[in-house]
């Protein structure tokens, strides 16, 4: 103590606070009349408690949090890139056998799916998701979505496995807007060298961007049939370079191109990068002059 | 030598009940408390009305969790208990020592290092005890699902009540755990509980799979 007044004599002085043993207490009675119901209002300094009470009441999460998982079947075209880019491989695809004139098969399929009757839809274990949102933000068509649902909680760990028909998102929520657009930024290159001409990737394609045309190389004396692609609607999506028995097909990064390039649809000319909508609605940021 | 032995046996039955002597008091309560439980209370209305009943309400309204952070799920293990989630109002308080314990709290991923102590643990948690994996690490090793140093899962070392997917876990989240797993506790005489697609399972015992089992579904071969 001696020491301590020595040296505050030269600084100011520290304020002495009363009650000693007391102290304590009464500022606990204090917050407790500051913070009760309907009496907050009317003493000085009154505030609502920091607490929330979960399980009656619920604070409202950002719409970007991502929770449970939710795939719109009138928009998914079931091109596996949400697998493909998945961290952590949870993302698996499930075949459901639909009839000929179901809504689901309106969008867009490959030429297999179409043969065989059916449509390929995500399916998730929700136990080994990381949440990182890589799935909805590379999908071409905007299928995937997260609801802010958070009590995912469960008793077994099979039941984590969520199936393509539970992850269905209701179909009155879907706006049935389809929307192709390349979030890869790759596109398929052809060594025409090496192809053999088998049109698996056409017949795999979701988009048939595909078209098989004549090419130049001889086998068995006569010209072999190669796969042409149409890159404004291509989606990058790698489907044809999986499939392919020879590994004729790469995929290389795409150079700019102006979005009237692009492929919409529905709405053909409306397609735009991300930072132009974002730029759309808030009126603080600018986008850089074009060149 | 003969007197001063007779003095000593005098002396426990005299006593009756404790001594300071820690078998004396071992003895007491094996003979006072365990056997007539074990024996059974022959009231029916007691046994189950009372005892059971009273038991249940004070178990699933004290599930005390481990005080054990493995990675970074901790960290909303410990803002749960934070004044905004006052989890401590469902009678959620974090203890240190295992012996004071009924629920091993698992947040994050169980190394082959990790994985004796954390076994070790449970063991040394007195009997009615449960286990909540949190966060996807601990469910099945998460993003080191094909490390070599992770255990794939912790239902593979000890058997798991409630599993919270997520990463990292929402305090709300955990809480929502925690009252799942009272309603676990709340239905054992029941025997059943449903899970959130509606099949039923058993609420007396968690979830194991044996080491060699499947921990996911296999990716299709064209994929990896």
């Amino acid at each position: 103590m001696k020491s301590q007044k020595a040296e505050g004599k030269g600084t100011a002085t520290k304020k002495r606070r009363r009650g000693g043993v007391f102290r304590p207490i009464l500022v606990t009675l204090k917050q407790a009349v500051q913070t009760a119901p309907l009496i907050h209002k009317i003493v000085p300094g009154g505030r609502k408690p920091v607490t929330f009470l979960y399980p009656y009441e619920k604070l409202e999460s950002y719409q970007s949090y991502r929770g449970q998982h939710t795939i719109d079947w009138f928009k998914c075209i079931g091109c596996e890139l949400c697998a493909k880019v998945c961290p952590n491989e949870c993302i698996y695809f499930e075949f459901i056998k639909v009839e000929k004139d179901s809504p689901y098969t309106l969008p867009r399929r490959n030429k297999t799916d179409t043969m065989k009757g059916q449509v390929r839809r995500p399916a998730v274990d929700v136990g080994h998701c990381l949440f990182c949102g890589d799935c909805s933000e590379f999908c071409p068509t905007d299928a995937w979505m997260f609801t802010q649902d958070f009590e995912l909680a469960d008793y077994t760990r099979e039941d984590l496995f969520y199936h393509a028909d539970e992850l269905r998102k209701p179909d009155e929520l879907s706006d049935k807007k389809q929307v192709l657009l390349n979030r890869q930024g790759d596109e398929p290159i052809l060594d025409v060298d090496v192809c053999i001409g088998c049109a698996r990737c056409d017949r795999e394609c979701p988009t048939g961007c595909i078209s098989m045309t004549q090419g130049p190389n001889l086998r068995k004396g006569k010209p072999i049939q190669i796969p042409e692609f149409n890159y404004t609607v291509c989606i990058g999506c790698q489907q044809c370079c999986d499939v392919c028995p020879v590994d004729c097909l790469h995929m290389q990064e795409t150079t700019y191109k102006s979005m009237d390039q692009f492929y919409n649809i529905t709405f053909p000319g409306e397609a735009k990068p991300l930072e132009e909508w974002v730029a759309r609605k808030s009126p603080r940021y600018q986008m850089p002059p074009k060149r | 030598m003969d007197k001063a032995g007779d003095g000593s046996a005098q002396q426990k039955k005299g006593m009756g009940m404790v001594g300071l002597n820690s078998d004396d008091f071992v003895e007491w309560v094996t003979r006072k408390i365990e056997r007539p439980i074990k024996k059974g209370i022959a009231d029916p209305i007691i046994r189950t009305g009372l005892v059971q009943g009273f038991l249940n309400w004070a178990k699933r309204n004290s599930t005390w969790p481990l005080h054990w952070g493995i990675m970074c799920c901790a960290i909303e293990m410990a803002a749960t208990s934070d004044p905004r989630y006052d989890v401590e109002r469902l009678g959620v308080i974090y203890r240190s020592s295992p012996r004071q314990v009924d629920v091993l709290l698992l947040n994050g991923p169980i190394s082959h290092k990790l994985r004796p102590m954390a076994r070790r643990l449970y063991e040394q948690i007195p009997d009615p005890k449960w286990v909540i994996a949190m966060g996807e690490c601990t469910i099945c090793g998460g993003p080191y699902y094909d490390s070599y140093a992770v255990v794939k899962g912790a239902y593979t070392v000890m058997p798991v009540d409630i599993f919270i997917p997520g990463c990292p876990v929402r305090p709300e989240a955990l809480m929502y755990g925690f009252l799942k797993l009272n309603q676990k506790i709340k239905a054992e005489k029941a025997g059943y509980v449903t899970t959130r697609k509606g099949r039923k399972v058993s609420s007396r015992d968690g979830r194991m799979a044996d080491f060699t089992g499947k921990y996911t579904h296999e990716v299709p071969e064209g994929r990896r």
